[in-house]
């Protein structure tokens, strides 16, 4: 077979996939809903539906495929694949954000919540990358543990504030969530990542010019700093508003570029779709199985996310071990 | 000699530091601490030597991690070959707390391995030491010059168990989650002192051991191919530095938890007074570093009324001095 038939077999795979897993997720839940009852046009099941799974179903599938972006342009500006907004403090500023917010203004609604969370994601992103650029010894893996120890220095930060100001239980609520309680009137803000997905498919060829080096961009006429503000905004609207509706989802920026350079290659254009279908594809599956695990309860999906998550990672650090020994 | 005056003026600071800690808090205490009536003399002479006694347990603890936490930091950095990495980032907290709430799950808050102090203390860090050897045996197997993998896989690993803790802890029965936080939450302020008995010489073991290898991470710290052409066993003694390390941290974070970034101020520090290679004097000076960071900061923070916590002072400070360090690294 050659390889372009092969690519579009594995799209074609990857569609299916995604189409089925969308119907399994609509049909589970405590409430049965049969597709004989949805045909004949009973009212109760199709408000079933329309009020609970295809608002659950959505908000899945919008902050998968945008988080999975995210990480994608953040791997490809960075040169690096083990970066992504969690291992780049970019979480935790998101969490200082929200901290903020609520000591200054009290208890907000989740527009203003989301705002301080991008405020501050933004300027960490910002400081992290102008640290990497700092950085002599660029070793794939010295990087992302730098990051890491910079998302624990503002995890302290924001901790030494709550301790001063009595927030320390609050403290431990931000980042909690899922998609549990995600129905018509309580997801629709996750809307907004939309315009960052559409700006990060304009601008997709420009990340991967921008990701071979500064030079060499600005040779091939490209407005660098530009580029790469959009895509730090992009990373810091999809990362702050995800984590504000729903919480932390681990790994996810970080394995679903992963998987799907390894095969698509590294141009962010010919990828992106690929990627938001992937990523979605993941959650989705994850979302199902914290659903059925403890039938008719449900588990954490940042359980399920940690878990099947981390198990993929340890498979593509092994592999790159091996590449690289 | 220049280090004999470093190593003066920080011995000088720690003699203070601990003075500090354990007498401060008589000048600030609101009580007559000598009364004339003769019986009340002799009931407060009893409550100071408590207090002091209690504190001086406390202090001891605390000294021994600091030397602990900056010896691996040390011994760590030269395995490497960085300045800034440190050990905790393999996420032993997370193991501890994932081990713990395994042995409250499988076993209930009632059974003897969770509440004979000493049981509890051998099974969490035998777990700990044995779940970090076969991580180095995994990893290290093959490709010896990969602890940088190590730390990223350990990065992975932490996740993982804190997820799967948070699970157990979900859905476990809520008396028995509550039982479960007096051994997860263990910081300085918070000290599980009760182990300190066991934990004590054992810390003083692996001290003394690590002291004696001081001599082979000398030649080590030249890289790999020079150590072994200079007659060092390259990898055979990174696996024992790599064991010591285990050993160590898993019984620090029992004891006093995990403080991250405390081995790479001191470390750094020392390196910067004594601008020396060598590792025993880096190892006294970063040790007293250490210590004059843990006793005098929760001496400090104890007189100010609990403002924050030594953990997340080192952390902010550290942070802040890990980033200076990149941005100078790159001028150099």
């Amino acid at each position: 077979m050659n390889p372009n038939k092969r690519k579009i077999h594995k799209r074609l795979f990857l569609i299916l996939s995604f189409i089925i897993l969308i119907l399994l997720s609509l049909s589970i839940g405590v409430l049965k809903v049969s597709i004989s009852d949805l045909i004949t046009g009973d009212p109760q099941a199709w408000e079933v539906i329309w009020v609970s799974r295809i608002p659950r179903t959505i908000a899945i599938i919008l902050t998968a495929s945008s988080l999975s972006i995210a990480g994608l342009i953040m791997q490809a500006i960075s040169r690096n694949k083990f970066i992504s907004p969690s291992t780049a403090g970019t979480t935790n500023a998101a969490v200082l954000g929200v901290l903020v917010g609520y000591l200054v203004m009290g208890n907000q609604p989740v527009v203003l919540r989301s705002l301080f969370a991008f405020v501050f994601a933004l300027l960490s992103t910002f400081i992290f990358m102008f640290m990497l650029k700092k950085i002599k010894f660029k070793n794939v893996i010295y990087v992302p543990l730098i990051g890491m120890m910079y998302g624990a220095m503002i995890s302290s930060i924001a901790t030494f504030i709550a301790h001063r100001y009595n927030a320390l239980q609050f403290l431990n609520t931000i980042g909690i969530g899922g998609f549990s309680n995600k129905a018509v009137g309580s997801y629709e803000l996750l809307y907004l990542v939309i315009p960052a997905i559409i700006l990060a498919v304009v601008y997709a060829t420009r990340f991967s010019i921008a990701g071979m080096g500064e030079d060499f961009a600005k040779n091939l006429g490209l407005k660098y700093g530009v580029v790469i503000s959009i895509g730090l905004i992009i990373i810091a609207v999809t990362s702050s508003i995800t984590f504000v509706m729903v919480g932390m989802l681990p790994f996810v920026g970080l394995i679903v570029p992963n998987l799907v350079t390894h095969y698509y290659g590294d141009h962010v254009k010919k990828t992106v779709i690929d990627i938001a279908l992937f990523g979605s594809s993941f959650v989705l599956l994850n979302d199902i199985l914290s659903r059925l695990i403890v039938f008719p309860y449900e588990i954490s999906i940042s359980f399920t996310m940690g878990v099947t998550g981390a198990l993929i990672f340890l498979v593509l650090i092994f592999r790159r071990m091996k590449y690289e020994a | 000699m220049k280090h004999k005056k470093v190593f003066m003026w920080l011995s000088i600071l720690v003699v203070f530091s601990m003075i500090f800690y354990l007498f401060f808090w008589m000048l600030t205490t609101p009580y007559d601490l000598f009364p004339s009536d003769p019986l009340r003399a002799e009931k407060m002479r009893d409550a100071i030597l408590s207090i002091v006694s209690r504190k001086s347990i406390q202090m001891l603890a605390m000294i021994v991690s600091a030397i602990l936490i900056s010896s691996t930091a040390l011994v760590f950095q030269t395995l490497t070959h960085n300045r800034i990495l440190t050990p905790s980032l393999i996420g032993f907290d997370a193991i501890f707390i994932s081990v713990q709430t395994a042995i409250v799950f499988f076993f209930t808050s009632s059974s003897i391995i969770y509440l004979n102090p000493y049981i509890n203390f051998l099974v969490a860090s035998g777990f700990m030491i044995l779940i970090s050897l076969s991580l180095y045996k995994l990893i290290l197997k093959n490709n010896r010059n990969h602890i940088i993998f190590l730390l990223l896989v350990g990065m992975v690993l932490s996740t993982f168990s804190r997820s799967l803790a948070s699970f157990l802890q979900n859905i476990m029965d809520p008396e028995e989650f509550q039982s479960l936080t007096i051994r997860t939450e263990v910081s300085i302020t918070n000290m599980n002192t009760s182990i300190i008995g066991i934990a004590l010489p054992v810390m003083v073991v692996i001290i003394v051991l690590l002291i004696r290898e001081f001599k082979h991470y000398d030649v080590m710290s030249l890289g790999e191919s020079q150590a072994i052409s200079l007659g060092v066993s390259y990898t055979k003694k990174m696996n024992v530095g790599l064991i010591y390390i285990a050993l160590a941290m898993s019984i620090s974070t029992a004891m006093i938890g995990p403080i991250s970034f405390l081995g790479l101020i001191a470390v750094n520090a020392a390196r910067e007074m004594l601008k020396d290679y060598k590792h025993f004097p880096l190892f006294i000076a970063s040790s007293l570093v250490a210590i004059i960071f843990l006793v005098l900061g929760q001496g400090i923070i104890a007189e100010t009324g609990y403002l924050t916590t030594v953990t997340v002072l080192i952390s902010m400070v550290g942070g802040a001095y890990m980033i200076y360090l990149i941005l100078k690294e790159n001028q150099s």
